[in-house]
């Protein structure tokens, strides 16, 4: 078995038993309504993820403003997609965790809100690419976009909500500077976000693959 | 069946049908680009 083999299914292991850990080796949360802390464990990485592939995206415009390369492009504009996937799954399950704690999926919570406006962002990046016909022009317009996106997502992720009078719970490392969740808590939270890293870095090698041979073929028929 | 046991049962049908959905495109991409 080759080692990109083999890793893909550690992969399945290891989410299978985070999924398991998850639901039946760490006891709920206390001030939580029934097992909603759980969903912890799942909304977390899915956040940590959107923030990872917007970063991703950031470097390759950058990349591709230097150096011109249309592979950069792609890559920047797969990761942005990816971002806005995990970012509409951090939503989703955000809200299924207001529902169950606060009775309502939508509070415009200072969180809620900057989640909404980073959707809004760049999925804007979308429409500005779909607009420019020149693919030159395209790949120029997004990546000078894209970085100016990346410089809002600190802001909206980790500073506005910080600021202000929050429902959401407590980060890891809380406006304290400490991490006061129980170390089983901590623990299956690494590694879901280990899992989904990976999970999401696979995706992301085989949406890049695609665009590579969408690429390639385009080149051929010119 | 609990509560709990049918949200973990759910979670790991939707974990193993996206491993599965991942792992067949990511086949089908790397024989196209062999092509």
């Amino acid at each position: 078995m080759k080692v990109g083999s083999a890793l893909k299914w550690f992969l399945f292991v290891w989410m299978l038993g985070v999924i398991w850990a998850a639901f039946y080796w760490v006891h709920p949360a206390e001030g939580f309504i029934g097992e909603s802390s759980r969903i912890v464990f799942f909304h977390v990485p899915t956040a940590w993820v959107c923030v990872l592939a917007f970063l991703v995206s950031c470097i390759y415009s950058i990349k591709y403003l230097m150096h011109r390369d249309p592979a950069d492009d792609f890559r920047a504009a797969v990761a942005s997609r990816l971002g806005l996937l995990f970012a509409v799954l951090a939503t989703v399950t955000g809200a299924i965790f207001a529902k169950i704690m606060w009775n309502a999926y939508w509070n415009w919570d200072p969180r809620q809100t900057s989640i909404t406006i980073l959707l809004l962002i760049y999925a804007a990046y979308f429409a500005l690419r779909s607009a420019v016909p020149d693919p030159e022009r395209r790949a120029a317009l997004a990546a000078v976009y894209a970085i100016l996106a990346f410089v809002t997502v600190p802001f909206l992720v980790f500073v506005v909500p910080r600021i202000y009078w929050s429902l959401h719970p407590d980060t890891i490392i809380n406006t304290r500077g400490t991490n006061e969740f129980d170390p089983r808590y901590t623990m299956v939270l690494m590694a879901s976000l280990a899992g989904f890293t990976g999970l999401s870095a696979w995706i992301y090698s085989f949406e890049c693959r695609i665009e590579r041979i969408r690429l390639r073929r385009q080149e051929e028929v010119l | 069946m609990s509560g709990l046991t049918g949200l973990a049962l759910v979670t790991m049908i939707i974990w193993v049908a996206l491993f599965g959905y991942v792992f067949s495109v990511d086949r089908k991409t790397k024989g196209l680009d062999h092509e």
